[in-house]
């Protein structure tokens, strides 16, 4: 079975320095990736690579049999933009519907099915504004979904959201996944990222490790990826290394 | 790129579309129309209501005030350029333009002074007539000295000539008389007594000007308004502190010629113009230690400043002129 | 009430008001719709700065006698692909760029104009509009040229929804941004140089701002926005005209000031959105 999707030496530099630095990664139709990494890392660099935002100098992005839908981080969407949710998932149809023409009665259902399957319907009317965090990532989910894209592509989706927003969104991409929806994700919570993946990538500026969470999140790897200091800080790591000791040798694994 | 095609298809129709509407909608570039307005003996007469006076437009208010004294108050006047307004820089309000619309009879000074009236004209549309009242008088080239000129091939200053402005009298009863012929009379009067009394301005002018001795009589003036002056009184126009456009910086090399004549001809004052700036005059005057006089030109003087007609324009341009050259 | 409708009456006996009128709905409205764009992806100061450059084409075209239109049209074309190539390059911050092809264009075109005498009167005309003056055929260039640009809005309103809302969503979907974009300006160079004979270059930022920003406060929808926008441009732009006719003040300044009036308004009482509103719910507590 080939890869929906294959990203062959990837190398993204802008200004003089070298953003990303030869990334090969495959990813099998329905596979869950988790892209993890220090701040700066790369990680949006190379969503935004892979959907062509930003160009790259060396390497090559390939799908087989589906497209790519981008779900932008939220610091980057202009909320006072008089758009209301349905407006934004009708936006993700604009592909569909071809120059000068309007919208038309297909367009209005798949984005009434997408909002329906995001539970946001009921905001349909809503200006964007208005919604709550997780609110906002679900509709922009919907907006990906509206484009019929197999595989999704999620910036930071679980930032600046509160416990129970990120409960309903983890419920919507868990649907996805029964749905065989490919999705890659890109989050600072090692945590959540080794619990819910099948796949973890670590990146700084290079991909450090590729492969099932448990055997990627290892001591060395974690202290490449984020420098040896940082590894004792905060919360984040600490329990991860508490798993790692405790079910190092033929632990569970996940998914 | 299927889409990325299509978009820059979008833009080339776009932009075909927009080269064909404008070609279809062409313009010709608007001619200079160089048409002097009927003559007063050519003018039909116009049909009043009761109660309805003949409404007369008087471009200047100079002209405005001759036409007052032979219209008296049996026309509807109005002024378009107020008190101090600049010819070159006026711009007609919408009551302006309303006035110009609704008038019988449009009388401008002519000789190129009004240089957008062709325009403002067309613009405000209705049926005026126009009468240049300068059309016919000897007409002087433009410049008095200048290489270029705002105003066409004439000197429009006729006014400081009162033989000029008995000339206007003359068109103006004319005009009036044709379009108004039951007050045809009446219009005669006054223009006779004020004839009378332009014939008597006249006389006194030469007086006062006797009083100036010949190595004086040089006008060194802010904008060449003096050729008429100059050709009826006997004096001799020089050089302008301002090149002929009021409204514009001088530059450099304007001022430097300007001073290079002053001192070439030894004059005991300069004059400048009401309507225009004069601190430049005064900078020049400073740094020749010369007397700066100012003196009404293009325009009447509001009330109290001793300009408020004609008449007591040129008094009080001529005594102040008689006073700055006289001496020495 | 008969006397106002006398009033309404009274400045349609004479044409060129009524051409002036005209040439104000057909400006304020298009001006508002284009100008929804200048709003929301803030694009004011590139505006104002397109309205200024365009002053050398027309000190050109008023020294070779032609209709001031082409060159404005010229002009306002080339600095609007200027502009947007300059952006896109990245040197230096467009906020920059625009600045400097602001000043330079504004010194150009007053000193081309000062080669000739007497400009005082057209360049008047030209900074502050001159919408007194419209002759027929300036009222059909007007109507053509903006019935284009509206054309063109209408049209592309999708791909510049997504273009203007999120860039990222437009390279995803494979629009073409970069010729959206010179669209985009394009489109902005030519209401303006259409509104220049009404408003003049230097009150044209005016009404591509302030009608579009008065209805960002009453609405929540791109083309509601569009729509109220357009009707506030027209309201202002008509009774601007009244103003001027009645009062004999300046027409464009009155136009301008009317719209602030407008907007005044909204500031303060948009439902919501409005100071007063928010003011008042900070009074009343954290409930909702």
């Amino acid at each position: 079975m080939s890869p929906v999707l294959n990203v062959r030496n990837l190398s993204v530099s802008y200004n003089g320095s070298r953003a990303l630095d030869g990334v090969s990664l495959e990813v099998d139709a329905g596979q869950r990736v988790a892209v993890v990494g220090p701040n700066g890392a790369g990680k949006s660099t190379l969503f935004r690579a892979m959907v062509g935002l930003i160009p790259h100098q060396l390497g090559s992005i390939e799908t087989h049999g589906t497209e790519l839908g981008y779900i932008t981080q939220r610091s980057a969407v202009d909320w006072s933009f008089p758009v209301t949710v349905h407006d934004v998932v009708m936006m993700g149809r604009v592909g569909k519907m071809g120059w000068l023409r309007w919208q038309r009665p297909i367009d209005r259902e798949v984005v009434q099915r997408c909002l329906q399957e995001v539970g946001m319907a009921a905001y349909a009317d809503r200006q964007i504004g208005e919604l709550s965090g997780g609110q906002q990532q679900r509709v922009f989910i919907a907006r990906a979904l509206a484009q019929e894209a197999g595989i999704l592509l999620m910036d930071e989706p679980f930032s600046g959201v509160d416990a129970s927003a990120q409960e309903t969104i983890l419920e919507i991409l868990s649907q996805l996944h029964e749905q065989g929806v490919t999705m890659l994700v890109s989050t600072h919570d090692l945590n959540l990222a080794v619990e819910w993946s099948d796949r973890l990538a670590l990146l700084n500026g290079k991909l450090i490790a590729y492969g099932p969470p448990r055997e990627v999140v290892t001591p060395e790897r974690l202290a490449e990826a984020y420098g040896g200091q940082a590894l004792w800080r905060g919360e984040d790591y600490a329990m991860v290394l508490g798993d790692i000791d405790c079910c190092g040798e033929g632990g569970h694994h996940h998914g | 790129m299927k889409v990325r095609k299509r978009g820059w298809a979008i833009l080339i129709v776009l932009g075909v579309t927009l080269a064909v509407v404008l070609a279809g909608c062409g313009t010709a570039a608007p001619e200079g129309t160089a048409s002097h307005g009927a003559e007063p003996g050519d003018l039909a007469p116009v049909v009043l209501g009761a109660g309805e006076r003949l409404r007369v437009v008087a471009t200047t208010n100079i002209v405005g005030d001759v036409a007052r004294q032979v219209g008296g108050d049996h026309i509807d006047l109005t002024v378009l350029m107020g008190i101090g307004v600049d010819p070159h820089s006026y711009v007609p309000s919408p009551t302006d333009t309303a006035a110009l619309h609704d008038a019988h009879l449009v009388l401008a000074n002519g000789a190129g002074l009004e240089a957008n009236l062709d325009e403002m004209l067309q613009n405000a549309g209705g049926s005026a007539v126009r009468v240049e009242v300068s059309q016919g008088f000897d007409l002087l080239p433009a410049g008095g000295g200048h290489d270029d000129d705002a105003h066409g091939d004439v000197d429009p200053h006729v006014w400081f000539s009162v033989p000029a402005v008995i000339h206007w009298v003359d068109r103006i009863e004319a005009a009036l008389g044709a379009m108004e012929p039951d007050n045809a009379a009446y219009y005669g009067q006054n223009a006779g007594a004020y004839r009378q009394e332009m014939e008597a301005l006249d006389g006194w002018i030469q007086e006062q000007v006797a009083q100036v001795p010949e190595a004086n009589r040089k006008l060194v003036t802010s904008h060449p308004v003096f050729g008429y002056f100059a050709r009826r009184y006997g004096f001799q126009q020089i050089g302008a502190v301002y090149p002929l456009n009021p409204s514009a910086e001088p530059s450099a090399r304007d001022i430097a010629r300007l001073q290079d004549a002053i001192a070439q001809y030894n004059v005991p004052a300069i004059f400048t113009e009401s309507t225009v700036n004069p601190r430049l005059a005064r900078q020049v005057a400073e740094d020749t230690g010369i007397q700066i006089v100012s003196l009404y030109t293009g325009s009447l003087g509001g009330p109290g400043s001793g300009a408020e007609s004609y008449v007591e324009l040129m008094r009080y341009d001529v005594g102040a002129i008689v006073d700055a050259l006289k001496g020495r | 009430m008969a006397e106002l409708l006398d009033l309404l009456l009274e400045p349609l006996r004479y044409p060129f008001m009524v051409r002036g009128l005209l040439a104000s709905f057909m400006v304020g409205t298009l001006c508002a719709v284009v100008g929804t764009y200048v709003v929301l992806r803030g694009m004011a100061f590139l505006g104002d700065a397109l309205a200024h450059a365009i002053l050398p084409g027309v000190a050109v075209a008023y020294l070779a006698e032609a209709n001031l239109f082409w060159g404005a049209l010229g002009m306002g074309l080339l600095t609007a692909l200027g502009i947007g190539y300059i952006g896109r390059r990245g040197q230096i911050k467009e906020d920059t760029a625009i600045g400097v092809i602001f000043a330079a264009s504004l010194a150009l075109g007053v000193a081309i104009l000062s080669l000739v005498d007497n400009y005082s009167v057209d360049l008047t005309h030209i900074l502050f509009g001159n919408v007194l003056g419209v002759s027929d055929t300036d009222l059909w260039l007007t109507a053509g040229l903006g019935l284009v640009v509206f054309l063109a809005v209408v049209l592309l309103y999708k791909e510049l929804l997504v273009v203007s809302f999120d860039p990222v969503l437009a390279a995803t979907l494979r629009l073409p941004l970069g010729g959206l974009q010179y669209t985009l300006l394009i489109l902005i160079a030519l209401t303006i140089v259409v509104s220049l004979q009404t408003v003049g270059v230097a009150l044209m930022v005016a009404m591509l701002v302030t009608p579009a920003a008065t209805a960002y406060l009453l609405t929540r929808r791109l083309w509601h926005m569009m729509l109220v926008g357009a009707l506030v441009g027209a309201v202002s732009t008509v009774a601007g005209l009244y103003l001027s006719f009645y009062v004999n003040v300046a027409s464009g300044a009155a136009v301008v000031l009317i719209c602030t009036a407008f907007f005044v308004l909204a500031f303060l009482f948009a439902p919501r959105r409005g100071a007063v509103w928010t003011w008042r719910k900070g009074r009343v507590g954290s409930s909702t």
